[in-house]
């Protein structure tokens, strides 16, 4: 069996994951970085839940939630695009997996700009759309690419969720994490080592990428 | 003088251990907002730019409501044409000056847009610096950068926080004179904040007074200067010398004669008879007269307010010195007083501690402070 095929689709599915959980993760670090309320602090604890609850049981509430039985499964049942058991929710799973690494990365990034230059870009008037695309994430993206990688990197390893709502299907659903297992249950050890030190390199490699990034964010802040 | 002021604002605003309560009615004219740390000068510009929102009151600009809390108007601050350039500026770190100036100038087309910033550039003294980014030029630069900024949207009113305290000493004196002729030429209100007394003399002829969040005085600034409104006033301006007197009557001379521990002054401030009670009186330190005793004649016949007094103290400050007096006989140490001198003069008459001085207390120099008697302690 080839390792390729759950390579390429890991690639995939980390990477639409993070940008999913980029674009999520964004409006929800911009909320939380204004909101200073309740409902900022329910919004924050959301997000931020995946972080601790363990996978299997954030899987499960997936599930439960696009499954075939739920108003959300059946809506995309007939718009033709089912979820559950399909890449698709491999993406829906790693995205939400990752999504706290994107917001916590992105909130500081977005509290490390200076607010007058948000009361400025007011004052001068630009909207508050206008004033995130050109002052906010211009000044906070190397933090939000940090937090990208970061979530990748997560992404690129899920396992139980994906399991729960994407079962583990070759060739369709089986990421590489679930090869790994599969190619252990099978007794192939030349196959798991291969593909483990295949995730442990790309690991590392992002590892060194955002110390870079965050050295050139840490350093004397001039850029170019 | 029928046109109704440009500006028109009074409003309350509450923010957890402050409130400010703000009253304005300004023309095309320059209106520095003077206090200290903490009276609420900042609040008072972020509140007027729609940065802050007040509780309560009104505010009006070239005739648009900007704010009214009964009629439940609140303009937010992309609304209000109102420049506001922060303390320490704000330029966008990211974007060159050029982008800076046309930060605001997004709905003009792009030729027009251009030829303004190119405008602007030439009239803050910033060619050849449009594309540098702001981390790259003077602090002046970056003021003037800040400036055009705010200009380029032709804002109604101008608000500036503290423009002069990030800049070195003789730049400030350079930069406060352009502001002023900038002022004159654009005949844009504009409020500025300082709590820099020399910054707020020199730069404008009306100045409000702010304390502890209240507009302690709202006038021109010879008013400020010579006659303040209360004694906090006059110490924040530097009056420094405060006595309680009592009045003795007016019959025997043109003026009025008090009692000032002991001594006897004569003042021409007419709200001195108005007052019922000790009166609390005021003298500049540069008003007070000093000279060297000539020993015949008597003090009483050359002139009003005349004593001898004993130097205790001298304090040099460049190119002025503080002098601290107590007037004699010695014994009452309520009589001190303290006068400025410049440094030549403090050499002619070779003032030291110790050393006895005639001292005249010019009856038009001594303020009386409205409303401001008090028990005798």
């Amino acid at each position: 069996m080839s390792m390729w095929e759950p390579l390429l689709l890991s690639l995939r599915v980390a990477g639409l994951a993070t940008i999913l959980a980029v674009v999520l993760g964004l409006m929800a670090a911009v909320a939380l970085a204004r909101w200073r309320n309740p409902l900022g602090s329910v919004l924050d604890a959301v997000v931020n839940l995946p972080l601790v609850l363990p996978p299997t049981v954030l899987g499960y509430y997936l599930l439960v939630a696009w499954g075939a039985r739920s108003p959300l499964g059946t809506l995309l049942d007939r718009l033709g695009i089912p979820l559950i058991f399909t890449w698709r929710g491999a993406v829906l799973a790693a995205a939400a997996v990752a999504l706290p690494l994107v917001v916590q990365a992105s909130k500081a990034a977005i509290e490390s700009v200076d607010p007058e230059l948000h009361d400025v870009a007011r004052t001068l008037g630009r909207s508050e759309t206008a004033i995130f695309f050109s002052v906010t994430l211009p000044l906070a993206w190397r933090g939000v690419l940090a937090g990208a990688m970061l979530a990748f990197a997560r992404a690129l390893g899920e396992f139980g969720a994906t399991l729960m709502v994407a079962g583990n299907i070759p060739a369709k659903t089986q990421t590489l994490p679930l090869a790994i297992y599969d190619a252990v249950q099978r007794g192939d050890q030349d196959a798991a080592n291969l593909m483990a030190l295949l995730l442990t390199v790309s690991a590392v490699l992002l590892l060194v990428l955002i110390k870079r990034l965050g050295h050139t964010l840490l350093g004397d802040g001039t850029r170019e | 003088m029928n046109e109704r002021p440009a500006l028109q604002a009074h409003f309350q605003v509450r923010v957890p251990g402050f409130r400010l309560d703000f009253r304005l009615s300004a023309g095309p004219e320059l209106v520095v907002i003077f206090g200290p740390s903490g009276s609420g000068k900042t609040l008072t510009l972020r509140a007027l730019a729609g940065l802050e929102c007040p509780q309560q009151g009104r505010v009006t600009l070239q005739g648009k409501v900007l704010f009214d809390s009964r009629r439940r108007v609140y303009l937010p601050p992309q609304s209000r044409r109102i420049g506001y350039v922060p303390q320490n500026y704000a330029l966008f770190p990211h974007l060159t000056i050029a982008e800076n100036i046309a930060y605001g100038l997004q709905r003009v087309p792009r030729a027009e847009r251009q030829s303004r910033v190119r405008q602007l550039l030439r009239r803050m003294r910033l060619e050849g610096l449009a594309d540098r980014k702001p981390a790259q030029v003077s602090g002046g630069q970056q003021q003037r950068a800040a400036l055009a900024r705010a200009l380029a949207a032709g804002p109604e009113l101008l608000l500036m926080d503290e423009p002069f305290s990030a800049l070195e000493g003789s730049l400030r004196e350079a930069l406060r004179d352009d502001l002023r002729q900038l002022q004159l030429r654009t005949a844009i209100p504009t409020l500025l904040v300082t709590h820099n007394l020399a910054e707020a003399y020199s730069l404008a002829d009306r100045l409000l007074v702010l304390i502890d969040g209240r507009v302690a005085q709202d006038g021109t600034r010879w008013e400020i200067f010579q006659h303040p409104a209360t004694p906090t006033v006059a110490r924040l301006v530097e009056m420094t010398n405060l006595l309680t007197a009592t009045p003795l009557g007016s019959a025997e001379t043109r003026g009025i004669v008090v009692d000032w521990e002991g001594i006897r002054l004569q003042i021409n401030d007419r709200a001195a008879l108005q007052a019922a009670g000790d009166l609390c009186l005021g003298v500049r330190p540069e008003m007070i007269r000093l000279g060297a005793l000539n020993g015949e004649a008597p003090l009483e016949a050359m002139g009003p307010n005349v004593m001898q007094a004993l130097v205790t103290g001298v304090q040099e400050r460049g190119v002025d010195a503080r002098v601290h007096l107590v007037v004699l006989p010695e014994g009452n140490p309520r009589r001190q007083l303290q006068a400025r001198l410049s440094q030549p003069d403090v050499e002619r008459l070779e003032i030291t501690p110790g050393r006895r001085l005639r001292l005249t207390i010019p009856p038009d120099a001594i303020h009386v402070f409205r409303n401001h008697t008090q028990p005798r302690a």
